[in-house]
């Protein structure tokens, strides 16, 4: 399996990159071989001239270094879009998928940052309004738990076009008035979701491996992870429990 | 012209600091918030010391102010101080407030005040401190901070032109605050530790702040702290005002080169980010133009406070309580670090749940990730003992640290955890806490290991 990393430089906030080194040191204890391909900000990426690549991931990024990846990776928009139509997986979290949208608007009536266009949704930046919250829901029948801590939100400009990754049973979606979170468009996956994601949720890690053919891989430390996941999903559905921080 | 409004706020204020002490609620910042309620723009109002001094960062800022503290007080100077750390504007007033007459007259003539760096805009332009020091900035709690540029930003939105800062040089990020204000740097030199490549999970600047080409670290302490230039635009390293070198453990004492020349002086703890806030301390008593001579009797006074790092003997063992905050990954990582270079074998005792938060909330663990739980990986590391409400995630990111099962005690009652736990004769105990002492948790369970270690000494001689 290879695996390319995007940015790791920048985009390495909030304990997410463990949901690199979770999946590879699974794989290995597996007896599978993982390559991961660290893409930094000024080098080719490998996705731009390689088909093999299985997974293309990015973590969430300062506001800075945001625009730093836009700049990466617009010269690679037509590529982008032929592999997310192609089926390619990729997997953002946090607020990386955000580039791939139209355009990010930094505070109300401020300025606006072009974005890749390759999906209908804007972002909204308020940087003096952080939210952060836990969040419970469901991806195919899979209980899913996880954090957000973001300045950000994402509002569809065609809601019929964009799909949602999962759904929300306690929490927020994209946005505060939305139930559905994340993007999933074809194989392309970004959801706000922090956690690292992976870690926390070894149901949804063992589906993710096995939809990328990789059928009898189990999460390493699985039982801990699942008494870990157990106890929080538990936790989060207790009724008296606040979601918001 | 202060107003009514001004003394109204000042006297309602004062009326409830002995109300707060009958009713057993020292040390809140409530007089600071009712006095903000009543008049606004209160701490602009409020007449403040001939001399202010702010201290903020991620890490370290309540021990360095107390640090400076007491170098002042053993300077014979009357010094206003929030030795606790309440530090966010409505602790700061309640601070000034405690210092003033009742016609709003300081009564000090020196005001060291620990303040909360996202609250920056909300204290410093009414505050107007002379100088305003800064330990480093770091990633911290992922939910109130996000991450170190931001924490930048947010400070660069209130800082007056006139402050003087006192940067620490060897942190990069630091440097970039307040770029036209007069900078004062301090640092440790090159040290047979340093590495130039990264050995840390975290390091938040991996990129030149100016061009975003690869930065190159001539030499890296830990995470980004050392010194880097960029290849690409020639950005680099400040050169220090204040330099600590020649660092004599044994001795307890670093030495400092200024622009006089070198002198040596005490180090209150020999952990290197302490050795940083006596370098701190010395580079601004120095720049406030204290003669060095001076400053070397008065940093025979500064102490570390007690609540950060306190060590006691307990029978045959030795039990030690350390601050760690929680959410914090780079405090845990250089807590851990400096345990684990100490001699002999140790077990961990880890109280490092967000308690406050598990009430009604859930923590958020990203954190785990960031932080090199792999040094606790260590062979002289006998146990690691995990508890809280979030117990079962410091169990899991430990075994993925490679810390074998069998080390691990993993428990939520964090009691029946000190109960529990293995000790033996000679052992050193070390318990990380968080921000938790108001809690009664980490001084129940310190109670607990140490009578079972005081016990031990009825068993040896049985």
């Amino acid at each position: 399996m290879t695996i390319e990393v995007l940015f790791p430089e920048v985009a390495n906030l909030y304990g997410d990159m463990g949901n690199i080194e979770y999946i590879t040191r699974s794989l290995e204890a597996c007896g599978k071989t993982c390559e991961v391909i660290d893409t930094d900000l000024y080098t080719r990426p490998a996705f731009a001239d390689r088909d093999d690549i299985d997974l293309i991931y990015m973590g969430p990024v300062t506001e800075k270094g945001q625009l730093r990846v836009i700049d990466s990776l617009k010269p690679y928009k037509d590529r982008l879009e032929q592999l997310i139509k192609g089926g390619q997986r990729f997997f953002m979290t946090g607020n990386s998928m955000e580039v791939f949208g139209e355009y990010i608007e930094c505070e109300e009536g401020g300025p606006h940052i072009e974005c890749l266009g390759l999906f209908p949704f804007i972002t909204k930046q308020r940087m003096m309004q952080r939210t952060s919250s836990f969040w419970v829901g469901q991806f195919e029948g899979i209980d899913i738990v996880g954090y957000k801590s973001q300045f950000t939100h994402i509002y569809p400009t065609d809601t019929e076009s964009v799909k949602n990754l999962f759904t929300t049973e306690k929490g927020e979606g994209l946005n505060p008035e939305m139930n559905g979170e994340g993007i999933k468009e074809g194989g392309f996956e970004g959801t706000y979701l922090l956690g690292p994601l992976f870690v926390l949720n070894p149901l949804y890690m063992r589906k993710f491996l096995a939809d990328l053919g990789i059928e009898d891989c189990t999460p390493l430390y699985e039982e801990a992870a699942m008494e870990a996941y157990k106890k929080r999903l538990d936790e989060y559905r207790e009724p008296g429990r606040n979601y918001k921080y | 012209m202060k107003g009514l409004r001004f003394y109204l706020a000042l006297w309602l204020a004062k009326i409830s600091i002995p109300a707060l002490k009958l009713t057993h609620h020292n040390g809140t910042d409530y007089p600071g918030h009712l006095a903000i309620k009543i008049c606004p723009d209160f701490l602009d109002r409020i007449e403040k010391p001939p001399l202010v001094i702010a201290v903020t960062g991620t890490n370290g800022k309540t021990t360095c102010t107390n640090m400076i503290c007491d170098a002042f007080e053993a300077a014979g100077r009357k010094v206003l101080c929030n030795r606790y750390g309440s530090n966010i504007n409505s602790g700061v007033s309640t601070c000034l407030i405690t210092g003033s007459t009742l016609t709003g007259k300081t009564k000090y003539d020196t005001a060291i005040l620990e303040t909360d760096e996202r609250s920056a805009p909300r204290i410093y332009p009414f505050l107007k401190p002379d100088y305003i020091v800064v330990t480093n900035l770091y990633r911290d709690s992922i939910m109130r901070n996000a991450h170190p540029e931001y924490i930048q930003w947010v400070m660069n939105k209130g800082i007056p032109s006139k402050s003087k800062m006192v940067i620490n040089g060897d942190d990069l990020i630091s440097c970039g605050i307040a770029p036209d204000n007069k900078h004062i740097y301090y640092g440790i030199g090159r040290l047979e530790s340093d590495t130039t490549e990264l050995v840390n999970r975290l390091c938040d600047l991996r990129i030149c702040p100016e061009c975003g080409k690869k930065l190159v670290f001539d030499y890296r302490r830990y995470h980004h702290i050392g010194r880097a230039h960029c290849p690409a635009c020639g950005f680099k390293s400040p050169e220090y005002d204040y330099e600590g070198h020649d660092i004599d453990k044994a001795a307890g004492t670093v030495q400092v080169t200024d622009k006089e020349g070198t002198r040596s002086y005490k180090i209150a703890n020999d952990s290197l980010f302490n050795i940083y806030n006596t370098v701190m301390t010395v580079a601004l008593m120095r720049d406030l133009g204290f003669a060095a001579d001076e400053v070397v009797t008065l940093m025979d006074k500064v102490k570390i406070p007690a609540t950060r790092f306190s060590s006691i003997k307990a029978g045959p063992c030795t039990v030690t309580t350390q601050l760690a905050k929680e959410m914090n990954a780079l405090a845990v990582t250089r807590a851990t670090d400096y345990v684990r270079h100490q001699p002999g074998h140790k077990r961990l005792f880890l109280l490092l749940s967000c308690y406050k938060v598990a009430e009604n909330w859930s923590e958020n663990m990203g954190w785990l990730y960031d932080c090199d739980f792999e040094m606790m990986n260590d062979p002289l590391i006998d146990t690691c003992v995990v508890t809280g409400p979030r117990a079962l995630d410091f169990k899991l990111r430990l075994l993925l640290a490679g810390v074998p099962e069998e080390k691990i005690l993993c428990s939520e009652d964090e009691r029946e955890a000190a109960r529990k736990m293995d000790i033996a004769s000679g052992d050193s105990i070390y318990i990380y806490c968080g921000m938790v002492e108001g809690f009664g948790v980490v001084d129940d369970c310190r109670k607990i290991i140490t009578e079972r270690c005081e016990a031990l000494v009825g068993k040896e001689q049985a």
